[in-house]
């Protein structure tokens, strides 16, 4: 299991794609901590900044991304079809199983590692511009919990990519599921009202909301299900179909 | 030894793959041929686990699930251009290297064997076709595996490549490795394989030695010419021998060429030419498979204007 780990970690890092695509990221991330710092200036500088401005930028940053890092943790699996390399990755373990969940492990991790970068990146571009302004950035919070949740939705995110990469094994089917179904969701709240938020995305995307609109733990584990199932079809899939 | 054993293949209604088993023999370079679409890819897939299928397929009488490191086992080359194009080739090598345990500096000796050396640090998308199969090879040999598993791995090679790969392979199998190799390269097959399966519409026709296939197609016929053929086919048919006439001699069947020479020595007759029929690995094919092609090509008889048909 650690030599494919090791291997797919090699693939991922062994690709000019990854640090361009990352590099797109960090500059949103960036535009975003800009941004949202931006806004939440007051005109007066003897005025302190709310001590949201952090959370705020970390928030839109992945907000922005969340979408894109799904789509890269995807192509840990759709790349090897695409390339008719799984033949090979499959025969190197006995088990497909192995080669499923090492797969999954490094899909997260890469997709946490991303959504970290990036919401440092956003931080450190909300604080300067802070700076810049004349503002302190000592008031800044992070609390815990918005912090778990956050990596939450980085991972579901990321098991959803990885996820409909073995189902799917099709990058552009990915992509118009991965962007048009929540506005499809969207869309359907105007009929579903409440219930909407126990629509898949819907319920992934709640996951990093705070205040009123924060997620309850039912819809938590609502999303939670939709992942796990989504992850079972995969495996299932992965196992039974020709490779 | 590789052991297919009732091998069954179905997309949906149709049979690709129809209940085939043979064996690859340790120390032997097995061709394995068919006509375009008779299942080589998918017999191939489906030994590997690759494709869901029925039968089993046993390495040294263990399914290859079964071994820790499968691509030290069974070396694959099932597409030559089975590569990310943007990794270059040694990263392409180190992956596999890294997934199946096998050391990084194998990497590079595989690479100078195959003679990739000097483009090791180049992304293969832009290799030629040869250069891909040099690369695909490569990749086969990387665990050092007892058996090997190819397909067509000789398309693209340029005459030098094709002889390197066939010295390679007879190198290969004898310290008793084992290489199943599909091509539709006949006359390489000939050179380069000890025994042969044949296939053709998912079913086997033919599992034996390349000696006893081709002469299994052989006719036993003998091309003559000498001075006077009328007399020599009025003999011939006086002594219920089948003859036909061809280009300006006789084609005699059913006879060895020692009995021909003896025949014209009674008949006073001089040799000017005697040639057994030599059937190739081509004509034994193509004799074999008739009627077994998935897809077949008009004849330019059949569609040139006037032609006979």
């Amino acid at each position: 299991m650690l030599q494919l780990l090791k291997s797919e970690i090699t693939k991922i890092l062994t690709l000019r794609s990854t640090y361009i695509v990352v590099g797109v990221l960090v500059l949103l991330a960036a535009l975003a901590g800009f941004v949202i710092s931006g806004l939440a200036m007051p005109g007066n500088n003897s005025i302190p900044v709310p001590p949201s401005v952090f959370t705020n930028a970390i928030h839109s940053a992945l907000s922005l991304c969340i979408g894109i890092i799904a789509i890269i943790t995807s192509f840990i699996v759709i790349n090897e079809y695409r390339h008719n390399t799984i033949a090979y990755t499959v025969t190197a373990s006995p088990s497909r199983m192995n080669v499923f969940f090492a797969k999954v492990i490094v899909g997260v991790a890469y997709g946490l590692a991303v959504g970290v970068v990036l919401s440092l990146v956003a931080v450190i571009a909300a604080a300067i511009t802070l700076a810049i302004n004349g503002h302190s950035v000592t008031g800044q919070e992070i609390d815990f919990g918005f912090f778990v949740h956050h990596l939450l939705y980085v991972i579901f995110y990321s098991l959803v990519g990885v996820s409909l990469g073995f189902i799917l094994r099709n990058t552009v089917i990915l992509i118009v599921i991965i962007f048009a179904l929540p506005i499809v969701e969207s869309l359907s709240s105007l009929v579903l009202k409440e219930n909407s938020q126990y629509l898949p995305f819907t319920s992934i995307g709640s996951i990093s909301a705070s205040g009123e609109a924060a997620a309850s733990a039912g819809v938590i584990a609502v999303a939670l299900v939709y992942i796990l199932g989504l992850l079972g079809s995969a495996l299932y899939l992965f196992i039974k179909r020709d490779a | 030894m590789i052991t297919a054993q009732n091998l069954t293949k179905k997309y949906g209604n149709k049979t690709v793959v129809n209940d085939i088993s043979f064996v690859v023999e340790d120390g032997k370079i097995t061709g394995f041929l068919g006509p375009n679409g008779a299942g080589k890819s998918t017999t191939m897939r489906a030994m590997l686990g690759l494709d869901n299928a029925q039968g089993s397929t046993l390495f040294d009488g263990k399914p290859l699930s079964s071994y820790p490191q499968p691509s030290q086992v069974v070396g694959i080359l099932l597409d030559a251009k089975s590569f990310h194009p943007k990794r270059t080739a040694r990263n392409h090598l180190k992956v596999l290297a890294q997934a199946s345990g096998i050391p990084i500096s194998r990497v590079d000796e595989v690479l100078t064997l195959v003679g990739l050396q000097d483009v090791a640090n180049q992304k293969p998308g832009k290799f030629s076709l040869g250069m891909a199969q040099r690369l695909g090879i490569a990749t086969a040999i990387l665990g050092q595996p007892k058996h090997l598993i190819l397909d067509e791995p000789a398309n693209g090679l340029d005459p030098e490549g094709i002889h390197w790969l066939r010295d390679f392979l007879h190198q290969y199998v004898t310290t008793g490795n084992s290489v199943l190799i599909s091509s539709h390269l006949l006359s390489e097959m000939q050179l380069m394989a000890h025994n042969l399966v044949i296939i053709g519409k998912g079913s086997l026709i033919a599992s034996q030695s390349m000696e006893s296939f081709i002469q299994s197609a052989n006719t036993g016929a003998v091309f003559v010419r000498t001075t006077d053929l009328n007399a020599l086919s009025a003999a011939l048919t006086q002594q219920n021998i089948t003859w036909v006439a061809e280009r300006n001699g006789l084609k005699i069947s059913g006879v060895t060429s020692d009995q021909v020479s003896a025949f014209l020595f009674q008949l006073g007759m001089p040799v000017l030419e005697l040639a057994a029929e030599n059937v190739s690995l081509e004509d034994a094919f193509l004799k074999m498979t008739s009627g077994a092609q998935e897809y077949r090509a008009v004849t330019p008889t059949d569609t040139t204007p006037g032609g006979q048909a």
